[in-house]
């Protein structure tokens, strides 16, 4: 079977198995199976980037065979169950039927298998038998593995293009669609749910959910700094062994916040630093409780309903006025001070930015008061304050990009200028399907992670001497941000020159060929970097050009 | 750039009964009915934007200037909106070759009303209907447009007709419960879609609103968002009372409230022309220290149509009959001591109440000055509890 229709291109995916897989694989192993949805339920997966339980919905799920298994996600094998495109579109009369086609390649681990003697436990690849009709895989997947989506009909197609173009997150465009009518119409006549019950599976999705409007976020305002591509980094991949030898990775390490980072992103767990010693000094002390307070925020928010109508500074608050209790007394006051500034934002005697960042100089305190001061991820971004620093930005930066999730990314946040269509939000998907696994501490495989998407800062290595492309890209930018920070050099062979005028023009005549070169003053160009974005078309073409 | 312009919803923000409503297909009659804040703006916005995008013919249809120009701005200037009178005179000259008939004024502002009955006598006494493009029709505030309206496009040959509609926020005389509505398009009440959660208050604001809520069994009040857990310590609606003489540390909490968020859009709600003109001109003229430029301060009244910048933030001088359909990020209820409440029946003031506080997304405050004579009758109509309306001297 084929599939029809127009393509719309897809996201990066193995087109065929690796030399390796094919030794771990029988010949009856499939590359792809289906998973029966109805249209909303995919969007949705499509907007949170994980292929996930119904517990992922919060309340906006239809019924469908995801829930058959909860935990697990069915993925058909061959022919889909005509019982199972029922419940898919049992809830309300509108509801579509759709298949998404799955790869299967590289996919590694413990799962169940049903098949026409029962239900069992299977090592796969390698213990599949070929007799199977679905695999129950732990949930999450990530929607990189969305090999193509298939419809019964051009217009049921069409329906959900038209739908999707109706919400600011739902990237259908980076997904090959097509239509498959037999899939629908001779679909089996297995009975779907079968018999047999599986233990109801915790699939731990907040965090990662979360972790991964940290990585989008943190990418965003990678260009404020070397700490900043840092932290990026280990947003991204906190186990690279790489990052401890990037410069700069033991000023991440030291700082009261982003020390925190690397383990909430490896494993969605809290370290609360080390109880400050009897005496500690002021400062310690204020880091201490910088680290644990904000860790412990995130911790605070993320058990709160996602909801309409619920205020931020509530939220917020609510936590700074339960964690007072716990503070040393000689931090009281500052929480104090904190408090009612917050609170005061929403008022009529709140202060001006300006004097709110005059009063509250640490990252914790500057990242609330930005919590308060901008709605969402796109209004943060779109911010600027001259008195924030570096560490500012990307304590802010986490905090929200935690409190939207990858679900709250429109779509103009999920990319960046001159990435490959899907390319950051593959990245991002199979990391917090990764993270997901990791908590669940299942032992699926989910194949090779995909590389992360590159902050022009990092691209253009603030530490070493540029090669020619870096060059060009960087003079590029600063041309397009006419950024003072340009000299370029005449060279020409000594000699005498000759002034000479013509009709209205004035020439010299030189000896030889002149060499112009354009020279980027390094240190004023990052400094225009980190207090600016870039041109987005300037970007675009820097991006290819240092690919 | 456009500080507030109509933003996509994310897939999770939506209900799944608007989920339903956007599933409706694009022929026939649809009517879909909520209270304030329920999404029917939104669900007509993005209805509008699908014929647009399948390069369909229709028109958006709204109830007043304002809400035209709000409706154009937010959504873009491709948004093919009108006032419904405008339109509909337009139609009715084009079709019959008549203008409107209109009934002899009956107030002193010389205002001369429809005379419905004489305009449908002239459309059936039409030999037949002459062919036209009928465009596809989406009507915002369905309930503020009489029942012949409706009446008079079935009988002019129109055929899909998405109209949303809350019966409980009319503010004419000549407005359509629900089942006119239905009945004129000939929609089987079980067809009816009902929006019933709050989506735009934050949960403080809804349940602000909901007290003034007077009752009306054929639109409830919508589900009140999701309640914050641990209360809501800094978006409870907040009453200040101030000394009546000095508006200027008024006007400079309001400019600085702004100033926080260039993009917030404040809405001053004022019960009279007066009270407008006096905060407009405090707000105008009053020397404040700021981070960015000072917001825009505008007003508008009956007569005089300044461009508002709804896709702007800034501050916004209203009277409050005029900001019916409208959505701010905060409101502030200027004066509240000086609107009228008759103590024999409070539902009207109560009504207008429940129309203004739901008019903010984010926050309310009320303005009250200390030594207002009035008060009783308002203090009656406000709720006595402090975790719904908090109370502080300024």
């Amino acid at each position: 079977m084929s599939v029809t229709g127009e393509l719309f291109g897809s996201l990066p995916v193995p087109e065929t198995a690796s030399p390796d897989d094919s030794t771990r694989r029988s010949a009856t192993t499939p590359q792809v199976a289906f998973l029966v949805t109805n249209q909303p339920n995919l969007m949705y997966m499509l907007a949170a980037g994980l292929v996930m339980p119904p517990v992922g919905f919060d309340d906006k799920y239809y019924r469908d065979p995801l829930a058959c298994f909860p935990g697990r996600i069915p993925l058909f094998v061959g022919k889909v169950p005509e019982a199972a495109i029922r419940i898919a579109t049992s809830e309300r009369k509108h509801l579509k039927p759709v298949v998404a086609e799955i790869w299967l390649d590289e996919l590694s681990g413990t799962v169940q298998v049903i098949s026409p003697g029962g239900m069992r436990e299977i090592r796969f690849p390698h213990e599949f038998s070929g007799t199977e009709s679905a695999l129950l895989i732990p949930a999450p997947l990530p929607v990189s593995r969305i090999k193509s989506i298939l419809f019964p009909s051009p217009d049921e197609r069409k329906a959900f293009n038209d739908a999707a173009a109706d919400f600011g997150n739902v990237p259908v465009q980076d997904f090959r669609r097509g239509t498959r009518k037999t899939l629908f119409t001779k679909a089996s006549s297995d009975p779907w749910p079968p018999a047999w019950k599986t233990r109801e599976r915790d699939v731990p999705l907040r965090v990662p959910l979360s972790a991964g409007g940290v990585m989008a976020l943190l990418l965003h305002v990678a260009h404020r700094g070397g700490l900043a591509v840092q932290a990026c980094r280990q947003a991204f991949d906190p186990d690279d062994p790489e990052n401890d030898s990037v410069p700069g990775s033991e000023s991440l390490c030291s700082d009261p916040i982003l020390a925190g980072l690397s383990g909430w992103m490896r494993s969605g767990a809290i370290t609360s630093p080390p109880a400050p010693a009897p005496g500690s000094d002021r400062e310690h002390l204020r880091n201490v409780f910088q680290q644990r307070l904000f860790w412990e925020f995130v911790g605070h928010f993320l058990q709160r309903e996602h909801k309409p109508g619920r205020g931020t500074e509530d939220t917020l608050l609510e936590f700074l006025r339960d964690a007072r209790e716990t503070l040393e007394e000689r931090l009281k006051d500052g929480a104090d001070n904190l408090f009612g500034a917050l609170k005061s934002i929403a008022g009529l005697t709140g202060a001006t930015p300006s004097e709110l960042f005059e009063r509250h100089q640490t990252p914790l305190a500057r990242a609330m008061i930005l919590f308060c001061l901008r709605r969402s991820c796109a209004d943060f971004l779109d911010f600027d304050h001259p008195a924030l620093c570096e560490r500012d930005w990307l304590a802010a930066a986490t905090l929200f990009g935690a409190r939207d999730g990858w679900l709250g990314m429109p779509r103009e946040l999920r990319t960046l200028p001159g990435l490959a269509r899907g390319e950051l939000a593959t990245a991002v998907s199979h990391r917090m399907a990764r993270l997901a696994h990791r908590m669940a501490g299942t032992d699926l495989d989910l194949g090779p992670c995909p590389p992360r998407a590159r902050p022009l800062r990092e691209l253009l290595d603030e530490s070493g001497v540029w090669h020619a492309r870096q060059r060009a890209a960087a003079v590029e930018l600063s041309r397009a941000g006419k950024w003072d920070c340009i000299t370029t050099r005449v060279s020409i062979a000594k000699g005498e020159y000759r002034l000479s005028v013509s009709g209205g023009s004035v020439h010299i005549d030189l000896p030889g060929e002149p060499r112009i070169v354009s020279e980027i003053d390094h240190d004023r160009f990052f400094e225009y970097l980190a207090n600016g974005r870039p041109d987005s078309r300037a970007e675009a073409r820097v991006r290819k050009l240092l690919r | 750039m456009s500080g507030r312009s109509f933003k996509l919803p994310g897939i999770q923000d939506l209900s799944k009964d608007q989920d339903a409503v956007l599933a409706l297909p694009r022929d026939g009659r649809h009517l879909i009915v909520g209270g304030p804040g329920t999404g029917k703006t939104v669900v007509a916005l993005l209805r509008a934007r699908r014929y647009r995008r399948n390069g369909d013919t229709y028109v958006f249809l709204v109830f007043n200037h304002i809400l035209n120009h709000a409706s154009r701005q937010l959504f873009g200037a491709e948004l093919d909106s009108e006032t419904w009178v405008s339109w509909f005179h337009r139609l009715f000259f084009e079709i019959t070759g008549e203008p409107v008939p209109k009934l002899a004024p009956k107030e002193a502002d010389g205002f001369e009303p429809i005379d419905w009955n004489r305009a449908e006598d002239v459309i059936d006494a039409m030999p037949s209907v002459p062919e036209f493009e009928r465009p596809f029709l989406v009507i915002d505030e369905g309930q503020d447009m009489p029942p012949q309206f409706y009446g008079c496009l079935v009988n002019l040959g129109f055929e899909n007709f998405f109209v949303v509609a809350d019966q409980n926020q009319q503010i004419t005389e000549e407005n359509s419960s629900r089942a006119d509505i239905a009945n004129a398009l000939g929609i089987d009440a079980n067809e009816v879609i009902e929006l019933k959660m709050n989506f735009r208050n934050a949960w403080p604001v809804a349940r602000l609103a909901r007290d003034f809520y007077t009752g009306d069994p054929a639109t409830p009040p919508p589900d009140l968002p999701m309640q914050p857990q641990g209360g809501a310590t800094a978006s409870t609606p907040t009453l200040y009372l101030y000394e009546g003489g000095n508006l200027e540390r008024i006007a400079k909490g309001i400019l600085r409230m702004a100033d926080r968020d260039p993009r917030t859009l404040i809405g001053v709600l004022a019960p009279s022309n007066a009270v407008r003109q006096r905060y407009f001109n405090a707000l105008r003229s009053v020397d404040v220290r700021l981070d960015n430029h000072r917001p825009s301060v505008e007003t508008f009244h009956g007569g005089h149509r300044p461009e508002l910048a709804f896709d702007q933030g800034g501050v916004l001088v209203i009277n409050a009959q005029a900001c019916k359909g409208l959505e701010f990020d905060t409101v502030v209820l200027a004066d509240v001591d000086e609107h009228y409440i008759r103590a024999s029946d409070p539902d009207p003031a109560k009504r207008l109440f429940h129309v203004m506080v739901a008019r903010a997304r984010e926050r309310v405050l009320l303005l009250m000055k200390r030594d207002a004579a009035r008060v009783r009758y308002l203090e009656a109509i406000l709720p006595a509890d402090g975790t719904a309306l908090r109370r502080e001297e300024l």
